[in-house]
């Protein structure tokens, strides 16, 4: 199924121009239809919602006429605005209307908001770990779930943290358990990088306005790189502390001999079971 | 010119805090600092067919408690035109380290943050009604 | 000893009305005194953006849902999203309509109205709760039928 793009008529106002680029340019870039707003508005029915993949409404200014048409018969999946993104990045604005000549400087700077969330995590995904690969068990107590990695290469420790082992590098995090009990997580401390860290030791910390959770590291190592996405937006933690929500990247010093101390995925589920039964 | 009221939604998660502040809010701007421009509605309310007849269309500030955005979502979902979103549990990090309460009951913290988001918003409030000229 | 079932209670939240704000903090007062291990709350606004604990706790276990007023969101949403719902409690059959569907600033949400309807709601939650303990023991083959639970 394709994409449906409708953007905003924008005559009198160079964002309007600008909107409409955009639009083109995304149009030839990913499979998707362009449907005019004017035609939309006056034969709403020939387009229904479940036709498309997804909806992405592109306005140019506040007034937002391409969300007030659209919103009432196809829904919306993607909304920008490009007054507010020009604003907000502090992008170069459009000359005028009638003026072309840095229009497609500005078109070109607007894009990488507007890409797919699947191409960002694949360019991010630099030491080659596979995010869309993770399986989960998943431990229900109440109307809680804790979602337990199956990796292969995974490995846990009883104080709620992990470590994902990609030949002599270790990528490590803190469990569902942890991000469920410390509730919106709003702070990430950065650990140091080139700090050496042995097994059990504090490598960062992460705070919520219930508490302040230190990340005990399952490895020894030397910290190599943390999740710098992570000081914006602590909440990934919440939404996957696996996937998006990792914390750092360690070098390893001696992994077999860390091994001994770490469980795998069926005896953390185990643990795991015990600890929320206990707490109640 | 619409002279429509903008409503005001809160999420109103009933879970944690987050929640209480967003209910909080809303009241504020509600009934103390635009009671003639604004107005609230039940979220719950949006998905009876009555309820979403009224409101297709019209705009709403959403306040929601944490990046589930409930509230945002149920706005969508209605036809409704979110004009901006907030987060209570971003206004939060501002006070670093205090405690804004509970789900129950919030404190001098909580109370705080419930101004800084209310008053961010009346700013958005007359920001649209000067957009549509009706200030 | 067998596990003790909880029981979910979703409220309305109501926000435009006095009713809703008394909902609410009955369900908190459930949660944090009145029958603090044996409740789950289910956070409505999830629940309608799609939360998958909120609702799979709501389709397998015992729910009750305290609506506001007559309009019965909770109740209404939680049969449409998840299935059938054990209990239900509108407080306008208690507090009744005027008071119930009053704005938040013509009558003040106030610790008397939670009282008022504590009574009742709590002979409706305890009545879900030996039902659901019943069957739980029926399940585990301890109830023989005849009022003696067999012990392990």
């Amino acid at each position: 199924m394709k994409k449906a793009i409708l953007c905003c008529n924008g005559l009198d106002k160079p964002v309007g121009k600008i909107a409409r680029k955009v639009a083109l340019k995304l149009s030839q870039l990913e499979s998707s239809e362009i449907i005019c707003l004017v035609l939309f508005s006056q034969f709403p029915n020939r387009y229904h919602k479940e036709d498309y993949e997804a909806v992405v409404v592109i306005d140019g200014c506040p007034a937002k006429c391409a969300t007030k048409i659209a919103t009432n018969q196809l829904g919306i999946s993607k909304r920008f605005l490009i007054s507010e993104l020009l604003k907000e990045h502090k992008l170069q604005h459009p000359l005028s209307i009638q003026s072309e000549e840095t229009d497609d400087s500005i078109v070109e700077s607007l894009l990488p908001f507007f890409e797919k969330e699947e191409h960002k995590q694949e360019r991010k995904n630099e030491t080659g770990w596979d995010a869309k690969a993770f399986i989960y068990q998943i431990l229900k107590h109440d109307k809680y779930q804790f979602r337990i990695p199956e990796q292969k290469d995974m490995f846990f420790t009883e104080n709620d943290t992990w470590c994902f082992i990609n030949n002599d590098i270790a990528r490590i995090g803190v469990t569902d358990y942890v991000q469920q009990s410390l509730s919106d997580i709003l702070f990430f401390n950065t650990p140091e990088i080139g700090k050496k860290i042995v097994q059990f030791d504090e490598v960062g910390s992460i705070e919520s306005s219930k508490a302040v959770f230190e990340v005990i590291s399952p490895v020894s190592g030397t910290v190599i790189r943390y999740n710098a996405e992570l000081v914006d937006h602590p909440e990934w933690i919440n939404e996957n502390p696996y996937e998006k929500g990792w914390i750092a990247e360690m070098q390893l010093t001696n992994f077999e001999e860390d091994r001994m101390f770490l469980i795998n995925t069926e005896e953390y589920y185990k643990f795991l079971q015990k600890k929320v039964a206990q707490h109640e | 010119m619409s002279n429509e009221k903008i409503y005001i939604l809160p999420c109103s998660g009933i879970g944690k805090v987050y929640g209480l502040l967003s209910r909080e809010v809303a009241y504020k701007v509600v009934l103390d600092l635009e009671p003639q421009y604004t107005d609230t509605i039940c979220l719950a309310s949006l998905l009876l067919e009555e309820i979403k007849e009224q409101v297709v269309g019209k705009s709403v500030i959403c306040v929601d408690g944490c990046p589930k955005c409930c509230a945002e979502k149920s706005s969508l979902e209605a036809g409704m035109v979110v004009e901006k979103k907030y987060l209570t549990s971003h206004f939060v990090r501002k006070y670093r380290g205090e405690d804004p309460g509970s789900g129950s009951e919030l404190t001098e913290t909580g109370k705080k943050v419930v101004d800084d988001i209310a008053k961010a918003i009346q700013i958005e409030v007359q920001r649209i009604l000067q957009e549509r000229g009706e200030l | 000893m067998e596990e003790r079932p909880k029981i979910g209670v979703i409220s309305c939240s109501g926000e435009k009305c006095t009713g809703g704000s008394v909902a609410r903090m009955i369900t908190r007062k459930m949660l944090d005194t009145w029958r603090p291990h044996d409740v789950v709350t289910i956070c409505l606004p999830l629940f309608i953006a799609g939360g998958t604990e909120e609702r799979s706790f709501a389709k397998d276990f015992p729910t009750i849902t305290i609506d506001g007023c007559k309009k019965k969101c909770a109740y209404r949403i939680t049969e449409k999203l998840s299935g059938k719902v054990n209990a239900s409690v509108d407080l306008s059959t208690v507090l009744g309509d005027e008071l119930c569907e009053s704005t938040i600033n013509q009558e003040p949400f106030s610790e008397e109205l939670v009282i008022k309807t504590k009574k009742e709601v709590l002979q409706i939650f305890d009545r879900i709760r030996a039902e659901a303990n019943f069957r739980e023991l029926k399940q585990s083959g301890q109830y023989k039928g005849c009022g003696c639970v067999e012990e392990n």
